[in-house]
């Protein structure tokens, strides 16, 4: 056979080349398009879970004031309070910490790293123990008699 | 001419690339989906109104600690001067078993366990000075007029109503006086009636008398005085409450100017030290007496439901003032 009967032929070459840029910008083209849904993903859970966490934080806060109120009204009083939450947040595990020296309750989950902060204000604020209790349903105990103020896992 | 490629063989595999991002996308999408719901689920949980059961707690202990006065105050009207503390004590702990059985089965009702322990109750025990003729001067069982002293070494005094004539009041130089004094410090309030009215006037620790706190119209013969509450036939006289408001304990209490003024009273003393009712009453049930009767009683309260465990101790002293 002949090969110079083809070695200045160009037909068919537009088409090939066409079809292999369109692939390579179709290619790059979609991988921005589900970069950008991964990472829109990514903060819309990190937005919910802080949410979330905020919301959770203050039905504690909320829930503290409450027991602090009963304990307040008489003496030698004593309070156990359960308050179910959920045990995730956006599909995060999440710890809860009633902080002594802050006074707050912190809610926190490690990967990503989210930290939310609810002020207590309860009037025997100075009996708060630095207590923490794993997501999910919790107790709150107020105990006149040793004055203090936890939480934990029920 | 090139020859078109016929669909099939080779052409199955064309657009994969496009199916996988479409997968891709409607996996994206469904996470976003997902937590839009995560979202609506965490508002509506905000929205949410939390457990009653710390509510129903505290409108069990209000109802419980209203329930207690009116027991209090029913066993110290009926009480005689035939009762010992132990009557009092006896009948205490009789009404508060049926008190407590009544309200386990109103609480049970909504699937709580709401308890007064009648078992260990503290009673407080109280002196009850009362005159209960109206038509009688507010002098002593011998019916000397002037002054006289009805307790010293109180340590504290609640529910003080008086019930006067008005007719028998007199204008503030001669005005019925109750005086309390510890010795170092005093309180005295002026009980004054005019034609269409009654004027309370108080003094204090050398201070001058201070002008009416209160000048209440009365169309009646007789006269409501609370001291405990402040009160002139029900309407606030200024704040014009026992000692202030601050009853010091220890002290004594005596009544001025009672040769003129006639009517009714009673109290609820509560001992200090040294605590004396002087020899001033009559103790075969004619007027003044006293009465061995309730000051306080401690109670310890339980309200148990499936998420709260509420104990309490509660002291119950009807009117008594705010420290007391």
């Amino acid at each position: 056979m002949d090969n110079r009967k083809f070695s200045g032929c160009r037909r068919g070459v537009s088409t090939t080349l066409s079809y292999a840029l369109n692939l390579a910008i179709a290619a790059i083209l979609v991988s921005a398009l589900l970069f950008a849904a991964g990472s829109t993903v990514q903060d819309q859970r990190q937005v919910t879970a802080r949410e979330e966490l905020r919301v959770i934080g203050q039905r504690i806060a909320a829930a503290l004031q409450d027991a602090d109120r009963m304990s307040r009204a008489g003496s030698a009083g004593y309070v156990f309070l359960e308050i179910g939450a959920p045990r995730t947040v956006a599909g995060l595990q999440y710890t809860i910490i009633l902080n002594e020296s802050t006074e707050q309750v912190l809610l926190r989950t490690s990967e990503p790293d989210i930290t939310v902060k609810i002020p207590v204000s309860i009037a025997n604020s100075d009996w708060i123990e630095q207590t923490s209790a794993r997501g999910g349903r919790i107790y709150i105990e107020i105990n006149q008699t040793d004055n203090s103020v936890r939480i934990g896992v029920a | 001419m090139a020859e078109l490629r016929k669909l099939g063989s080779r052409g199955e595999d064309r657009a994969q690339l496009i199916l996988v991002t479409g997968f891709a996308l409607a996996f994206t999408l469904v996470a976003i989906v997902l937590l839009l719901n995560t979202t609506i689920y965490t508002e509506n949980l905000a929205s949410r109104g939390i457990d009653r059961s710390p509510d129903e707690a505290v409108e069990f202990r209000v109802a419980a600690e209203d329930g207690l006065a009116d027991i209090i105050t029913a066993i110290n009207e009926d009480a005689n001067h035939s009762d010992s503390l132990t009557d009092v004590e006896n009948q205490l702990s009789k009404s508060l078993t049926n008190f407590s059985r009544m309200m386990g089965r109103s609480y049970a009702d909504r699937g709580s366990i709401a308890d007064i322990n009648n078992r260990s109750f503290i009673l407080n025990d109280g002196i009850i000075l009362r005159q209960d003729d109206t038509s009688r001067r507010l002098w002593n069982a011998s019916e000397v007029g002037g002054n006289w002293t009805l307790a010293t070494g109180v340590g504290k005094t609640r529910k003080v109503h008086f019930n006067l004539s008005h007719d028998h009041l007199q204008g503030i130089t001669n005005a019925f006086r109750i005086n309390l004094s510890d010795g170092t410090n005093y309180w005295r309030v002026y009980i004054a009636g005019y034609t269409n009215g009654v004027r309370i006037y108080v003094k204090e620790d050398g201070a001058s008398r201070s002008p009416a706190l209160c000048d209440i119209p009365v169309n009646s013969d007789y006269v409501q005085i609370d001291l405990s509450e402040g009160t002139v036939n029900g309407e606030d006289c200024n704040g014009y409450s026992w000692w202030g408001g601050d009853d010091p304990g220890n002290y004594e209490i005596r009544f001025e100017n009672i040769s003129v003024n006639q009517g009714s009273y009673s109290m609820v003393l509560k001992d200090g030290s040294p605590y004396n009712i002087p020899n001033n009453y009559n103790t075969t049930g004619g007027n003044p007496t006293y009465i061995e009767g309730i000051y306080s009683v401690e109670v310890q309260l339980e309200y148990t439901t499936p998420t709260l465990q509420y104990t309490t101790n509660v002291t119950v002293s009807p009117e008594a003032p705010h420290n007391g």
